[in-house]
């Protein structure tokens, strides 16, 4: 595994670079919804969309629930309320109302992605992974769609799944996430703009990685984005998401949704690099980011693997789950959660095991830096039929300073005697004695931190593709700039 | 290359060494016995620059420079090594990731040029051969899951990378088994040369008979109590400690 | 905490807040009698918080796992006059001969006894004459809308005792203390106290047993002085119709030490919560339990262990078995403040499931502001290994008895922590009295 060894010219670039790299603003004309929410705003969004009625109607009866649901207290976040009438909950660039070919493509949005490091020509690109590019409330671009399309995939923008496969959204949206499952998730039912769908058909393994890149470019504009997976029997796919925001002083809101279905022997891992603005050092500004993300195994031996690597943010409020319904599936939870200054994280998972010999593993790696507070919050649920299921549970965590905070809230439920659930978990520093044994070959504190972090972090980590691991290192070095000394 | 004069340290707000004086040129080997709680251990921190240590009184000058107003790192790129009695795990870390960030940043800091990847795993690899290692340890994290003997094999690896000017070797024979002994002594023995110095701290003679000192230093009570060739780790090991423990005591 | 109504938990929606005005029905009258001013504030203000919570439901965090549908509606009531009780009915002392007795959680002092160096007396006598800084302990109950039973016991407060070991006195003999409840639908509310002087020692039994149906519903502190020792042992016997609600709240100073076990065998609905606070530096502090649940039971063992200053060090080891359709819960949680530099925190839960209806959950959380810390936590949940069961059944081991001696050798690990061996054997009877009930 020495690939995942951070090479030291890496090390040089990130100290060349300002600290949050991506958070520039690019200078392009948008097209806005008024201010605020409201039924007006969501028929607006809805006929911008050129959506039929149904899903206009969805939208509404999702709303008007919202109107009636509280704000989820139970997480270890503190923020001031939300005003969700002083923001805009639709911005896209005038030149990308539609998703266009690359050559129509506003030269500017091509520039904004090359800078955040995704060329989106696909003669520049890496390795071949396609990408969906969501710039605020659009979809602009989707890559590499004739090559997918002849191997039976579909890749494209959620908008464009609705106007093109309306059964299948009518079908499967909703289906794992209902609007009615907790606030954040039902106004993402509401005011959702853009995303992706990927349909996988039967026995298909896709032949390239997958990707969304998403990008919050516009100022007080919340971003709603709804991402649907389905793979059909003995299908397998890999998707990867990464997530960048200007910054600003204020906070802004990313209240996503998605959903992922495994039919029989289907195969799907889900890669996160989550790196939205985390505010500046004295906790001014950043992301606010609510997301449901949950993934049902239908058949029977399919999988559902999550990996995430959480660094950006002010507030990270998510729990990517898994419902393992058909006999002998799996689901694999592998997070990375790096807190510093005074950003909050409580993140973790939901194992609900439901099929017999259905399996899940848990690993989760806290790290807290500056005044900075991470939870990992996680469920494992045995139901009574869930014969022979298993869970292996570990969380560490690692505090950087003693100002800031790591918890650990573990949700053990078994009904069923023949299951056996394992659980552990560590909290620890970063001993004296490791720092000047690394010192004492040479590497300045630093980046023996850096290193000394992304060995606790390997576990997770090398169940990232490549190119992801490699970013993820990054991160990390980044993050965790200014935490020593 | 090291003058040591008239060092006074505290450790925990106790006196521990007090007065301490030793002198070194470049290509030889020292040997510093002693018996336990002598200040053997407190030596080799303050020279490295571990934290918990105060300096009361003394100087230290290493290759012409103020060793103690140095961060260890900076030591460690002028040339200072230390091999530890008691190595440190790094979970996750490979061997090859921590010698490769550790021998580019002593590299950059001396003005060098960093090795290409290739360049360093063949110098690794050819380390590894000599010293008769296997390739697979050096995946693993930095000495989890070695055994003891391990542990400090990767020491003399670590330094044969790293080729410092001086090696402070701290109690390496702890815990070794006498073929263990005999492949750390090999590895060291191939790194001594007219730059290459060794500090050797023990507390038996055993060691010597495999690396062969110049100069042998009695520590006892915080202090060089007399000075010899190797012949005085003979007489050690025939009469003990117990009369330098006189000396001082009615000194 | 106005509104638990909007509370909305990690897994469910939160449903309506339940009533709880039929609670404090007989609270008003018991404002007549001559408490001094400030026990009769004291039951107003817990009055006033109980009524904008109500119980707890599962939409509340840390309520989860317990149902309190058994409470509900309110038909327990609570009466100040002496109660009427049959003498021969209360239980023979397990061990020696000195004893604390309170019948519906009025305190007996005709069958009460004790050791010299120890005072005891009713609430109501030590709140008159002030001792023991009463009048401070009783009115620091912490956040009352977060703790609607503490809130409903101070509304109540008037029966209970205070049990005071004199400074540098190690008290030899166990105290056994027994609560008593004589049924017939009452709701009792005692608050009772330990204090421990400087530098002293004692044993102390704890007996909740009664019968017929009855709420009991207690609130228990106890104070240790900078290097007191104290042993605190459990026996949860309560009447199989009994519901017990039990908090204890252990406050330890410098240098003091404190050994808990509990036993949860009894009652149809109980939750046992300990909070020990670590106030001071160099506390060792440890609290074992096990549970044995049948039928339709429900046990719920909730500990916080909170760390306030450098040096400490808790120990949380609960295992236990659930049979039929009973249910059991451990929710566990270390908390280390910013001061608390040096905390070597451990917590462990272990359940067997001995049917296939039976459930086990558990919450055992951290939650860490100092840095330079060892914390951690393991749990685990199954059932008995068939194999270990097949093997000794291939030695000629009948399978009841194997399986009997697979959950004595299960249960023994947290019972061997027990360091008081005449208690430590009298837990391990019990559970092989439970075991042979069984016929498992």
């Amino acid at each position: 595994m020495s690939n995942a060894a951070i090479a030291p010219e890496t090390l040089e670039t990130i100290k060349a670079l300002d600290k949050y790299e991506a958070g520039f603003v690019t200078d392009i004309e948008s097209d806005f919804a008024p201010k605020g929410l409201s039924e007006d705003i969501i028929r607006f969004i809805s006929a911008k969309k050129n959506e039929p009625d149904w899903m206009l109607e969805s939208r509404l009866t999702a709303y008007r629930h919202w109107l009636t649901l509280p704000e989820p207290e139970w997480a270890n976040v503190s923020f001031p309320p939300v005003d969700y009438q002083d923001a805009y909950y639709y911005a896209a660039p005038k030149t990308a109302a539609a998703p266009k070919s690359l050559d129509e493509l506003d030269p500017k949005l091509l520039e904004t992605y090359k800078k955040l490091g995704i060329p989106l020509r696909e003669q520049e690109m890496l390795n071949g992974i396609a990408v969906d590019a969501v710039f605020d409330s659009v979809s602009v671009v989707t890559t590499f769609r004739e090559k997918l399309h002849s191997a039976g995939v579909i890749f494209c923008s959620i908008s464009e799944a609705v106007q093109k496969y309306p059964d299948m959204i009518k079908k499967y949206m909703g289906s794992v996430v209902p609007y009615t499952d907790n606030k954040h998730a039902c106004l993402n039912a509401a005011v959702f703009t853009d995303g992706t769908f990927v349909y996988i058909p039967e026995g298909v393994r896709c032949p390239m990685e997958l990707s969304t890149y998403f990008r919050i470019n516009e100022a007080k504009t919340g971003q709603f984005e709804r991402t649907l997976i389905v793979a059909e029997k003995k299908s397998y796919v890999s998707y990867l998401e990464g997530c960048t925001a200007p910054k600003r002083d204020e906070n802004q809101m990313h209240a996503a949704v998605v959903e992922l279905i495994a039919m029989d022997d289907a195969e799907i891992k889900y890669s996160t690099v989550q790196n939205w603005y985390p505010g500046d050092e004295n906790g001014k500004g950043g992301i606010y980011n609510f997301v449901t993300k949950r993934g049902i195994c239908k058949g029977a031996r399919s999988r559902i693997s999550w990996t995430q690597v959480e660094t950006g943010s002010a507030i990270t409020w998510k729990y990517p789950s898994c419902v393992l319904l058909g006999d002998d599936s799996v689901g694999e939870f592998y997070s990375v959660a790096l807190t510093n200054n005074y950003q909050q994280a409580d993140t973790g998972t939901k194992m609900i095991h439901i099929g017999k010999n259905t399996r899940s593993r848990i690993i989760a790696k806290g790290i807290s830096a500056g005044k900075s507070n991470s939870t990992y919050r996680g469920l494992v649920r045995i139901a009574q039929k869930a014969e022979n299921a298993r869970n292996y549970t570990q969380c560490d965590s690692l505090l950087i300073g003693d100002l800031c905070g790591a918890h650990t809230v573990p949700y053990i439920e078994n009904k069923n005697p023949t299951a056996t659930l394992e659980h552990e978990a560590t909290t620890s520093k970063i001993s004296d004695k490791t720092l000047f044994y690394c010192r004492q070959r040479g590497i300045p504190e630093e980046e023996a931190l850096t290193l000394i972090v992304n060995g606790f972090c390997k576990e997770v980590l090398q169940h990232l593709p490549m190119e992801f691991a490699v970013e993820a290192q990054k991160l990390v070095a980044i993050s965790l700039e200014g935490s020593v000394g | 290359m090291l003058k040591i004069k008239n060092l006074h340290v505290n450790a925990a707000g106790r006196p521990v060494l007090k007065g301490l004086s030793l002198e070194m040129k470049a290509g030889e080997v020292h040997a510093i016995m002693g018996p336990n709680g002598s200040g053997k251990s407190t030596l080799s921190y303050v020279l490295a620059g571990r934290d918990g240590y105060e300096v009361t009184d003394g100087t230290v000058e290493f290759m012409g420079q103020d060793l103690l107003s140095m961060e260890p790192e900076d030591r460690a790129a002028l040339g200072l090594f230390l091999a530890f009695q008691y190595p440190v795990e790094i979970p996750g870390v490979s061997t090859t990731t921590f010698l490769k960030t550790a021998l580019n940043a002593i590299r950059k800091k001396r003005g060098e040029k960093e090795l290409e990847p290739a360049a360093f795993l063949k110098l690794q690899k050819q380390k590894i051969q000599q010293l008769g290692m296997d390739p697979e340890m050096m995946k693993r994290g930095v000495n989890v899951g070695f055994s003891g003997g391990e542990k400090k094999r990767n020491e003399v690896l670590q330094m044969a990378m790293l080729a410092p000017k001086l090696a402070i070797m701290d109690e390496t024979d702890s815990g070794l088994d006498i073929d263990a002994l005999k492949v750390v002594s090999e590895g060291v023995n191939a790194l001594r040369g007219p730059e290459t110095s060794f500090l050797v701290i023990t507390h038996y003679q055993r060691l010597l008979d495999y690396i062969k000192p110049d100069i042998v230093h009695v520590l006892a009570n915080g202090k060089i109590q007399k000075t010899g060739g190797p012949e005085l780790a003979l007489l050690l090991e025939e009469k003990g400690y117990a009369d330098f423990y006189d000396a001082t005591e009615a000194a | 905490m106005t509104a638990a109504a909007n509370k909305e938990s990690f897994m469910a929606q939160a449903p309506q807040v339940a009533a709880a005005l039929p609670w404090l029905a007989d609270a008003d009258a018991l404002q007549n009698d001559k408490a001094a001013g400030w026990m009769k504030a004291l039951r107003s203000t817990g009055a006033e918080a109980f009524s904008q919570t109500g119980l707890p439901t599962l939409a509340w965090e840390g309520w989860q796992y317990t149902n309190l549908r058994a409470l509900t509606p309110a038909k327990f009531r609570y009466s100040a006059e002496p109660v009427k009780f049959d003498a021969a009915k209360i239980p023979s002392p397990l061990l020696g001969a000195h004893r604390v007795v309170l019948v519906n959680g009025q305190y007996q002092p005709k069958l009460s006894s004790l050791p010299e160096h120890v005072t005891v007396m009713s609430l109501m006598e030590a709140a008159d004459k002030n001792i023991a800084g009463i009048e401070e302990q009783l009115v620091t109950l912490g956040d009352l809308g977060k703790n609607p039973m503490t809130a409903l016991n101070a509304a109540y407060l008037r029966d209970g005792f205070v049990l005071v070991v004199a400074k540098n006195r190690d008290v030899a003999e166990p105290i056994e203390v027994v609560f008593y409840n004589a049924g017939r639908d009452a709701a009792v509310y005692p608050r009772v106290m330990y204090r421990l002087g400087e530098n002293a020692g004692c044993t102390v039994i704890e007996r909740h047993c009664g019968e017929g149906a009855y709420f009991a519903n207690i609130y228990a502190s106890i104070v240790l002085e900078s290097a007191s020792r104290m042993r605190f042992y459990r026996f949860q016997e309560e009447s199989e119709a009994g519901l017990h609600a039990s908090n204890t709240v252990v406050q330890q100073q410098k240098g003091s030490s404190f050994e808990g076990f509990s036993l949860g065998m009894g009652a149809k609905l109980a939750r046992q919560e300990f909070r020990l606070q670590l106030i001071d530096r160099a506390i060792s502090s440890s609290i074992g339990g096990t549970y044995l649940m049948k039928g339709q039971q429900s046990h719920d063992f909730t500990v916080l262990a909170d760390h306030f200053e450098p040096d400490g060090k808790s120990v949380q080891h609960f295992k236990g078995v659930v049979d039929d359709q009973a249910r059991a819960v451990y929710q566990g949680k270390i908390h280390v403040r910013r001061a608390a530099q040096k905390t070597d925190g451990y917590q462990s839960h272990h359940a067997l499931l001995l049917s296939p209806t039976a459930e086990a959950s558990a919450k055992p959380e951290l939650e860490i502001y100092a840095d330079d810390v060892k914390c951690s936590h393991g749990a685990t949940a199954g059932q008995l290994n068939p194999e270990a069961i097949f093997y000794l059944r291939s030695r000629g081991i009948p399978h009841d008895l194997a399986r009997s001696l697979m959950v004595e050798s299960f249960l023994g690990g947290a019972i061997e922590k027990v360091s008081y061996e005449p208690v430590r054997d009298i837990y391990f009877a019990r559970v092989a009295a439970w075991l042979a009930g069984r016929g498992a």
